[in-house]
This record gives structure tokens, sequence and C-alpha cells, in this order.
């Protein structure tokens, strides 16, 4: 089994700091990517993998195809990455379809303060486990 | 009940165009009637429909002389006629012919026609985005009224009914919508967002993010089960009834063969196939997280999910376990607006029961419906045309390769496949990455595979006279840590992990046998933080 690595993709709500101190604690690889494509390019180089998107608040200005085209691509072609989604704002229809996608959990910002670093690790724990089974 | 001899009737309305003369008693209650703005009607007492106003014309759509006459019964018409949804949903309770008033729900199909129910298509939803308010022409078609029903009653018993129909509103709520009425919805709102800022940037395009559902819909297709076996056929006869109603399934299989694959394509096949699909973690998620999905609690409001898909539902918190008990057991959870619930299980679930891991009510309550997934060794026939979907799909993202080299074949043919389909497609992905050629040579398949292969293959050599147990206990310890370090690509912590020993025992054997242990500290592997691209 290969080493355990935290990919974050689109820091745009805040998130990435606090990961990567859990990835320090946990002695897991960090690696943060602002577009999508470069999450995908490494992560085709596969070991298990937690991939927490962030998903910011805005609804112009923005390619949520690309975000969203990240997580489709990412569930049929690597189905043992496990993808967290961070929404900026509290949207039932983003949600909805992130978790149709593929995502594994979707919370918002406000719930991730609490929540997302043991969302983290217990995927972390399943995507380990995965690479060695599967569903 | 017999009509015979019972006096009087109530006065039967004059027909279309033969008004009431102004004055007269009949006059009167029909003017009253028909001012009111509650859609009201009257029933004789052999159900047949005497009177409508003009707001039950507005509501229903049927014409009030065509209205009259009509029975009003739950019972199939011999002749089926248009308004045969109308007149069974004012068809009165059993107790108003005993004088009582009683209130009823009806379903009914969409305002107006008495049209049969049916599904929107994406067409008409888009179409209905720009409906005015009010209307909600994506909805299905069905919706419910109330009905109040008067039994009219003199000394010689009933004379008619008197009904009061009150359409009921769906709740303006997200969950009413379908996924793709939500994102147009979202993007009319970004529209406007857009305008109100002035900005001329780009906004985003909604039909892309439908069509991406779309992919993953076609993606989960029945007939790509694929497969002559029996039972991979009856899997799929079974995926077809179930599809049709929101009852709980369990899918049991070992991990691999494809458990959460089947429970999307149900999802795709059934009724709930317009709300989004989620897959629950009940092993690895914290029990707030999963508390928050199941029952709705945290802060942010939960999407209105089609199915949820309960991974290994065994190890859910015990007292989740049983709050979800309470929940299929009132029918909440499975009502016909809520979420169908399958659960996927590497084991039957009655073995997590004797166990202690699952309260038994719950087991129970989720094998409604049980299919189970064969693993690949025994499927083997399938190889070829699971191979060629598997290639397909591993070159979407890079070169398209179709072909196995014969020596490659004989193999994929050979090997057992513990890790069933996901390990057979980790495999050819990898190979389709590290082939130079048109096609896929054994050289390009993994180590482990080959090295198993030969492995089976390749007797031992004949001991000669006594055996020597501890060289060959020896040599198979040998062997089965190179396979292990072999398996975690070198990493010894993995290694010992697999080998279910503490390191420095690893550490320790390494050096008995002869393998090189090395500096025990090199395994802890750095954070890397690496610059953005």
């Amino acid at each position: 089994m290969r080493h355990p690595r935290l990919l974050v993709c689109r820091d745009e709500v805040g998130i990435g700091e606090r990961l990567r101190d859990l990835a320090r604690q946990r002695k897991w690889f960090f690696r943060s990517r602002r577009r999508p494509a470069a999450c995908l390019r490494l992560l085709r180089r596969g070991c298990p993998t937690v991939l927490v998107l962030g998903v910011g608040g805005r609804l112009i200005g923005r390619a949520l195809e690309d975000e969203f085209r990240l997580l489709e691509r990412v569930a049929w072609l690597l189905p043992d990455t496990m993808m967290i989604v961070v929404l900026g704002r509290e949207d039932p229809a983003l949600a909805a379809l992130a978790w149709d996608l593929g995502a594994r959990y979707v919370l918002t910002t406000a719930q991730a303060r609490d929540w997302l670093p043991d969302i983290v690790v217990g995927l972390m724990k399943a995507a380990m486990s995965c690479s060695m089974s599967g569903d | 009940m017999s009509d015979e001899g019972r006096t009087p009737e109530l006065p039967v309305p004059p027909s279309a165009g033969d008004n009431p003369s102004p004055g007269s008693s009949e006059f009167r209650w029909q003017s009253f009637f028909q001012r009111s703005r509650d859609p009201l009607f009257l029933l004789d007492r052999r159900r047949r429909l005497l009177f409508v106003n003009r707001a039950w014309e507005d509501l229903t759509g049927v014409p009030a002389d065509q209205a009259r006459g009509l029975t009003c019964t739950r019972r199939a018409p011999t002749m089926p006629g248009p308004w045969d949804a109308v007149t069974r949903a004012l068809a009165p309770p059993a107790e108003v012919f005993e004088g009582k008033p009683a209130r009823a729900r009806r379903l009914i199909a969409g305002p107006g026609s008495g049209r049969p129910a049916r599904r929107t298509t994406m067409a008409q939803e888009t179409a209905g985005m720009a409906a005015p308010p009010g209307e909600r022409p994506w909805e299905p078609g069905c919706r419910s009224w109330d009905i109040d029903f008067f039994p009219l009653v003199d000394e010689h018993g009933l004379l008619g009914i008197l009904g009061r129909v009150s359409p009921v509103e769906p709740a303006p709520v997200w969950g009413d919508l379908s996924l793709t009425a939500a994102l147009l919805a979202l993007h009319q709102q970004a529209q406007k967002e857009k305008a109100k800022a002035g900005s001329d940037e780009q906004l985003w395009e909604p039909d892309v993010l439908v069509a991406l559902r779309q992919r993953m819909a076609q993606r989960h297709r029945l007939d790509q089960l694929g497969s002559d076996l029996p039972a991979l056929r009856q899997i799929a006869d079974q995926v077809r009834l179930v599809s049709q109603v929101l009852v709980p399934v369990l899918i049991v299989g070992e991990p691999g063969t494809g458990k959460e694959w089947l429970a999307r394509t149900i999802h795709h096949h059934g009724v709930a196939a317009e709300r989004p699909f989620a897959v629950l973690d009940c092993a690895h998620l914290p029990p707030e997280a999963l508390a928050a999905v199941l029952f709705g609690e945290g802060r942010a409001p939960q999407p209105h999910f089609g199915t949820l898909y309960l991974r290994e539902p065994a190890f859910l918190p015990r007292d989740l376990q049983a709050r979800l008990c309470d929940r299929l057991t009132t029918g909440e959870g499975q009502a016909q607006a809520g979420p169908r619930l399958i659960a996927g299980s590497s084991a039957d679930l009655a073995e997590h029961v004797r166990a202690g891991r699952l309260v038994e009510e719950l087991s129970c309550m989720l094998s409604t419906v049980v299919l189970r997934l064969p693993p690949l060794r025994e499927r083997r026939a399938d190889l070829p045309w699971l191979v060629e979907r598997m290639l397909e799909r591993a070159a979407a993202e890079g070169r398209r390769i179709t072909v196995l080299a014969p020596e490659a074949w004989e193999l994929v043919r050979a090997y057992s496949w513990p890790g069933n389909l996901r390990e057979l497609y980790e495999v050819l992905a990898g190979a389709c990455a590290r082939a130079t050629g048109e096609r896929i040579e054994a050289a390009d398949l993994p180590f482990y595979l080959r090295r198993a292969i030969h492995l089976e293959q390749t007797p031992g050599p004949e001991p000669a006279g006594a055996l020597p147990l501890d060289r060959l206990l020896a040599e198979a310890e040998r062997r089965l840590i190179q396979l292990a370090l072999e398996r975690t690509g070198g990493h010894k912590a993995r290694a010992a992990d697999l080998l279910a020993i503490p390191r420095p025992r690893l550490f320790r054997r390494m050096k008995a046998l002869g393998l090189a242990a090395g500096d025990e500290s090199a395994d802890e592997t750095e954070v890397q933080i690496e610059p953005e691209e």
C-alpha cells in the first residue's frame, strides 16, 4: 500500500491551513492545487487519497462546470478516491449535485469548522482499506 | 343500499340553457353556490352529480353541462370516460350514507384535465421554470384534494350530498423539485445576481451540470450488468421489479463486486431517479455527520435525496441504528417522498447480528429484497466482456487500448482475482498507462499478478529424504515477507501491517533471513508541501 495523501483543490473557503496541520500530524502527504485539471493529474499517481474540493460562495464569475466535472471524472475513473465537498454557500441544489456526482460527504463552511478533520480522518481510513479491498 | 320507495329526491337542476326562473327557490340556492369561491358540487343519493359551481369548473376543467349526471364512484367504470379521475376523486366515503359528514384526501391527476399522472420530461421542466408563479408544470402530474362531504338529510333519510373541494398546495420547498429543476432555478438566481451587480462575467452553464448527471445515468444501465449467468440474469429481473417501488434493498457481495454500481443502477432505473443519489460510509464517517444526513440534523439543510446507499450499515453506531429502525417503522423514511434506502454489505447481515454489531430489527427491515453479487472467480465466462468494458473506461483519460496479448490473457484468466471487479479495473488501468504498444503485454501487468500465477503453476522441488521442517518454514517466511514488500512497494511499516506483526519483529526476521532490512527510521515519510504549479 502506498502512502496516504490529502489533496485540497480550489481552497476558496479557507480550509487549507487546517488540513495542512492535520496532514502534518498524521504524517500524510499534503498537496494543494487551484486548478481541477492539475488535481486530476496528481490523482492519477495512485495512492490512498482524500480530495477536498472547496467551492466558494459566489454564483457568478466562476466555472462551476470545472469543479463538478472534476467530481464526475474522479468518481468514475478513480473510484477509490474519497471526495469531500465544502460549499461556501448553503445551497441544497449544489449540495445535491455534489452528492449525486460521487462526493462521499458534502458540508458547508460552518459545518466544516466542527466536522471536517474527523470526516477527513474517517474517509482516509476508508481510502486505505479500499486500496486493499473495494466495494 | 336500496333506493326504491325512498322519497323525496333532490330536484334535478335544469339542463344547460334551461336556467331556473328568477325568484324560485332553485334560483336562490344556485346563485348562492355560484357566488362561492370554494369549488362546490352536489350529488344525489345515487352518487350522480346534480350541480357544480364555477369555481369547481375552474378547478377541474370539466364543464358544468358535461359534469351533470356523471356518477362519482371509486369503482372502475365499465366505459372509460375523459373525467374518470375526477369522478373517482369525488366519490363519497361510506359514512356519509349513514348521515355523518366526512373528509377525505384524494390523489388526482394534474390540474384541470383528469388526465393520467405521468412523469415530466426535462424539456417540460425547463419550460416550467418560465411558467407563471403558482403553476408547477415540472412536478409529476399528481396532486391532492381534500374533500368535505356534507350529507343532506330530512325525516325520510338521505336526500343528497354537498361537497367542497380544497386543493392541497404542495409545500414550496426544494424537495418538491427534481435536481434538474433546482439547478435551473439556481441558474436563474445567478442571472438575477449578475444583472443586479451589472457584471459582465461569464456565467456557468446549467446544461453542462445536467449533462454530468446524464452521463452518470448512462454508465449505470442494466444492460451493463451483462451476463448470461443465471445469478446475474436473476439480479437484472429483480432490479427491474424493485426499481419501481421504494422498498429497502440489501446488496451482498465480496469487496469489489460492484455493490455501489448496482445501487446506482437501481436508483437511475427507479422512481426517484430525478433526485440525488448519495453514498453514506457508515463505517468511517463520524456519528454526527451520519445523523445529519440520515435525520436532517445539523446547521445546514440536507438535500431531498432520492436514494441513500448505506455502505456497511452494520457499523452504524447503535443509537443511530435504533433511530433508523424507528424511522423505518413509522414509514417516514420510505414514504412516497422519502429517500429509498439501499444497503451494501460484504457479509450477510445475519452474521453482523450474531456478532452483536447490528440490531436485528434493522437487519430485517433493510433485507426486504436481497440481491447477491457473485465474485469474479465465479463469472470467469464474463471476463472478455468485462475486460473490454474496463479498457474503454480506462481509456477515457488516456490512450485507447482495446486488446490484450495472448500471454496477458492467459495471466488474466488464470488469476483468482480476490479483489474482484475493483482489482480488475485497477490492474487494467495501470497496464494501459504502462503499455508502450497498441496492446497490453504480459509485462505490462503488475508483478504480483505474474508472480502469483507463477507460484500457483510452478511445482516446488521434491524433498529428498526427511523433510527439513525448519528450512521449509524459513523459506515460507522469506517468501511471505518478500510478497508483502512487493505488495506495499517496499514500504516496511505497511508490510508489517499486512503481515499483522510489529515492525521491529519484521526487521529482526528480515535480518535473520538475510533480507536487507535497512534503516528502520527510513520509512517515516515527511509531509511534503509542493508549490502551486
